[in-house]
């Protein structure tokens, strides 16, 4: 199976030994400049290149952040780079290492200086580390702190701080102890912790191949149900692209993408996914450009003029289903339907998410037991399923609908919660130009372990 | 394609009004793509017809059709027997399409359900820009493929008016300067020299100043 | 059991995880948990949205005790402890007790421990109590209260004066537990930006000595904005009461000290290895690590013993959920 590695990076080589090792192979494609986009689905992508396409079954994306001195009219090293050897060749007898300025490094930079510390203070450099935070949450970095310590190494933490430079040598003031003391320290040995950013390179790399990234660059990092390397497309999967190398961190994250490609390879094949009725299919691209998993793509059969689902791709949230103008697309495991509702108990229906509310709604059910005949659910696989016309629909039978999803920013499918909740502005407007009560219309967020917002929310509509 | 917006409902309610077996009509081509009049809002439009009727207690009979387009007479075919069973057709087509439909079903009133506006394209999902006018005689060859006479808010035919300012038109600072489009593409292309070829007085009536055009390909008509 | 079973100690988040997966492979699993019912300590945690998510990485958890109950190839086995284990991998023998008596489970091809870890204040002397919005609580407190909270609040009464004391049990060499255990900056924090969230008069203050990286840049400036108080130190004394008063070394002042009054305190407990830790390591033959927590001795591959969650050090839930995909994997790799 072969595994392409995107990106260029220090970990390229470690990852290629280990997928190696495991009987896989991997197909280096370092130029991400070469890549006019990547196709196909988990198990078949095509990446395009200005050279021909590179088949591969999965894609790890390793391309680098950007380190950049973040003070850069200060003369200084960089952290992350061989400084603890540029200060041993010079013999100097005192470095001072500098973290989170002008904002908080991450985590990952204590551990390098926290190392970098100790290993100049046993070669007997005098070395002064200033920080505002000691960050030891990695298993062993707190005791490495201590070493650190033990060698003499000096820790200071401070809460403001500025620079002033004479020649090479720079002068720190720093206010410590609350703002109560400043010292100053001269330096001609200054490291500084870069500051890691997502460059334009990173962003432009997850455009090409589709993938969704966060402020900072992480391909997981605002969607709690993504995580460690996974992206939102399935089969791709984004490689610590905010590191500046290899740490323990790195070596987890190799291990789970390793174990995650294998558990992709074995999974089965994706039951609930969409159709497409290529008749009704006007070729907008609509689909291909909601759908936040890259999972609609134009069939390449000539006798069909129209889109088509990437089954391994597709999770089924329905977001291309109630966007459709065509109504061309559905679900073979459908939550939400536009017909008139048949018998149904109750005068309130409430479309409910399943990762969020319909959970809710279950843990909240003892609390429920009174009105529990006067609800009726129809739970969907996200609020993206949910369109205008089936809350209208709904409302030709029922006093009133609610519809529940998930937080923002906790959508599975990164944005069904934003559409419901289009969806139902849309529903309530319409409701207003008919001279009719939008708020016939309820919309309500929350996450599974909210049950009692859920009842709440419930009882109150009820009324 | 074609780009419309949808009629205030009130507006289609009002129309409406007193008949009651009721055909709507989506088109499946150039409305749905820019989400005005495809099967999506047809149902929609029905659902929310539903309710007003329940509210208002009007005996309604609601009916929707799915032709792949209005404008050309077969899909219109398809649809015969339900345009003959109903007393008003509601056409969610563009402007050609109700005026066909209403050729076609002359004992029925035919209404349009959306505004027709331009020829455009799509610049995300959801918004829809104008592009061309159909003027019948176009000169993108000598504009660097901008328009003057849809992206200048005059129509100016040899360079900008005094009110293009910061590459925005004066009507709108989000509307952007046709003229200054066309100088950039130019100098980007190493074209310039074009604009220096004046543009003489145009003959309007290639544009519907002229009257309703037809368009007739003899290779095609034996 | 006469077909081939992977054996779970622990039913908590990693032990359902693990079992959860494998059972999806077709692979028989069977989970020893000492509780009444599944889900150890994350069952009871709150989710941390305020008017946002604030990527707690509980949604991960979903349904997951149901669908763990539900499944065929998952046998649970609840109030009940494992007592002994004989044989080698692929071919083990299991003695668990439960209120019935012992029993012994054959053809067990690998084990999966997952026992979880306990709270540090349930280690200390300190006795946690609680009374409306008063009291002092541990951080296990407050994710109940805050997975029970409803549209407008947390608590019945709003306190006026809340303090978080951070490291409770991490970073302590008295505590016996010389390490960061990496949740309590997360979890304490999102907590207090929900209960800014719906009391924005409530005063609310840290006592802490490092931030730990929760999210990137300006968290901790984020929090400031939000009228969040820190102090860097840890406090002296609490003395329990109505108020309760925390005694402090204030920082700067060369050693004044200095009484605050809180209406509640939150003890942002830290993660110490499970009380069962030294039974189930002698059991299992495991070793541990410098700060107490379990590890293995020799290759899981090899002798079928895998860790997995908190029993091993303190791990995120997304850590944790991702650690046991992979312990499935591992194993469910060596079946194939």
């Amino acid at each position: 199976m072969r595994i392409a590695i995107i990106g260029k990076s220090p970990i390229n080589e470690p990852l290629k030994e280990r997928l190696l090792s495991e009987g896989l192979t991997p197909v280096l494609v370092e130029n991400i400049n070469d890549i006019l986009g990547v196709v196909g689905q988990k198990g078949d992508f095509a990446i395009r290149t200005r050279y021909g396409d590179v088949e591969a079954g999965y894609v790890i994306a390793t391309q680098g952040p950007e380190l950049s001195n973040p003070v850069p009219e200060v003369p200084s090293l960089p952290l992350s780079g061989s400084s603890v050897q540029n200060i041993l060749d010079k013999n100097a007898k005192q470095a001072v290492l500098l973290l989170d300025y002008p904002d908080e490094s991450p985590g990952i930079m204590t551990e390098i200086a926290l190392k970098k510390a100790a290993e100049l203070a046993r070669k007997r450099v005098n070395v002064v580390c200033l920080a505002r935070f000691i960050r030891t949450s990695g298993g062993y970095l707190e005791q490495l702190y201590r070493e650190a310590r033990h060698f003499n190494a000096v820790f200071i933490k401070y809460s403001e701080l500025s620079m002033d430079c004479f020649e090479n040598a720079v002068v720190i003031h720093a206010r410590i102890n609350e703002g109560n003391e400043t010292i100053s320290i001269k330096t001609d040995n200054l490291i500084i912790a870069e500051k890691i950013s997502a460059g334009e390179d990173i962003r432009e790399m997850a455009s090409r191949l589709r993938i969704h990234l966060d402020d900072e660059g992480k391909a997981s990092g605002d969607n709690p149900f993504v995580f460690s390397a996974m992206t939102n497309r399935k089969g791709v999967f984004a490689l610590h692209n905010t590191s500046p190398g290899l740490t323990n961190e790195t070596k987890e994250m190799i291990d789970y993408t390793i174990a995650a490609i294998k558990m992709e390879m074995a999974a089965g094949k994706n039951s609930g996914h969409a159709v497409v009725d290529a008749d009704k299919c006007a070729l907008c691209y609509t689909c291909y450009r909601v759908c936040t998993h890259a999972a609609m793509a134009p069939d390449p059969n000539p006798d069909r003029s129209a889109m088509m689902n990437l089954e391994e791709a597709c999770y089924g949230c329905g977001i291309c289903v109630s966007q459709c103008p065509a109504a061309a697309v559905r679900l073979t495991e459908a939550g939400m339907e536009v017909k008139p509702e048949m018998a149904m108990k109750g005068s309130l229906k409430i479309f409910c998410c399943e990762n969020s509310a319909k959970l809710a709604f279950e843990r909240a059910k003892p609390e429920l037991e009174e009105i529990y005949d006067k609800v009726d659910i129809t739970p969907v696989s996200c609020g993206g399923e949910i369109t205008t016309a089936g809350i209208l629909s709904a409302l030709h039978r029922y006093r009133k609908v609610l519809v529940a999803v998930c937080m923002d920013d906790a959508c599975k499918h990164l944005e069904g919660n934003k559409r419901a909740k289009r969806q139902v502005l849309k529903a309530q407007q319409l409701l207003k130009s008919i001279a009719m009560d939008p708020g016939r219309i309820e919309y309500v967020q929350l996450s599974h372990a909210m049950p009692r917002v859920m009842a709440e929310t419930v009882i109150e509509a009820l009324g | 394609m074609i780009v419309a917006e949808q009629k205030p409902v009130k507006e289609i309610i009002e129309s409406l009004e007193g008949f009651r077996r009721i055909l709507i009509a989506s088109c499946g081509t150039c409305v749905t793509v820019c989400m005005a009049g495809g099967e999506k809002e047809a149902v929609e439009l029905k659902s929310l017809l539903d309710i007003w009727n329940k509210e208002t207690g009007t005996e309604n009979d609601i009916n929707v059709v799915v032709p792949k387009r209005q404008c050309d007479v077969e899909f219109l075919d398809e649809i015969a027997v339900e345009a003959e069973n109903a007393d008003v057709i509601l056409s969610m087509a563009c402007g050609a399409g109700v005026q066909f439909m209403a050729e076609r079903f002359p004992a029925k009133v035919v209404l349009p359900a959306l505004n027709t506006k331009f020829m455009g394209v799509t610049r995300d999902v959801g918004l829809w820009t104008e592009m061309c006018q159909g003027c019948g005689n176009c000169i993108l060859e000598k504009t660097g493929g901008v328009c003057p006479v849809t992206r200048c808010s005059k129509s100016n035919f040899n360079g900008p008016c005094g009110g293009s300012s910061g590459g925005k038109c004066e009507i709108d600072g989000n509307v952007d300067c046709g003229w200054q489009l066309i100088y950039d593409r130019l100098k980007a292309l190493g074209r310039l020299d074009r604009l220096y070829e004046i543009t003489d007085v145009r003959d309007w009536r290639t544009s519907r100043d002229g009257g309703p055009r037809k368009v007739e390909k003899k290779d095609m008509m034996v | 059991m006469s077909m081939s079973a992977v054996l779970v100690i622990g039913g908590g988040l990693a032990g359902c995880v693990t079992a959860l997966e494998l059972a999806s492979r077709g692979i028989g699993t069977v989970i020893v948990e000492k509780d009444r019912r599944l889900g150890g300590k994350v069952r009871d945690y709150g989710c941390k949205a305020a008017s946002r998510c604030n990527q707690c990485g509980l949604c991960i958890v979903g349904d997951l005790w149901a669908r763990v109950s539900e499944h065929s190839d998952i046998e649970v086995l609840t109030e009940s402890r494992l007592v002994d284990l004989i044989g080698t991998k692929g071919n083990y023998k299991a003695v668990v007790r439960d209120k019935n008596g012992s029993r012994v489970i054959d053809g067990i091809s690998d084990i999966v421990v997952s026992i979880g870890f306990d709270g540090a204040s349930s280690a200390t002397s300190a006795q946690v109590q609680y009374s409306g919005g008063r009291g002092v609580i541990s951080g296990l407190k407050l994710e109940q209260l805050l997975a029970q909270r409803g549209r407008h609040g947390i608590f019945d009464e709003a306190p006026s004066r809340i303090a978080f004391l951070q490291c409770f049990g991490s970073r302590d060499i008295q505590e016996k537990a010389p390490y960061c255990s990496r949740v309590c900056c997360g979890y304490s924090t999102r907590a207090a930006r929900v209960i800014r969230h719906h009391y924005p008069e409530t005063e609310i203050t840290f006592f802490y000595m490092d931030l730990q990286e929760v999210e990137g840049g300006t968290y901790f400036d984020v929090l400031k904005k939000e009228n969040i108080e820190f102090i860097p130190c840890r406090p002296v004394s609490i003395v329990k009461g109505s108020p309760n008063r925390v005694l402090y070394e204030q920082p700067g002042s060369g050693g004044r000290l200095v009484e605050r009054e809180f209406d509640l305190i939150v003890l942002s407990e830290g993660i110490h290895p499970a009380a069962d830790s030294d039974r189930i390591a002698e059991i299992c033959t495991l070793g541990y690590d410098r700060n107490g927590f379990l590890k293995t001795i020799s290759d899981s591959g090899k002798t079928g013993i895998y860790l997995a969650g908190c029993v091993s050090g303190p791990k995120k839930i997304p850590e944790v959920y991702a650690e046991s995909l992979q312990v499935a994997q591992q194993i469910w790799g060596g079946v194939r």
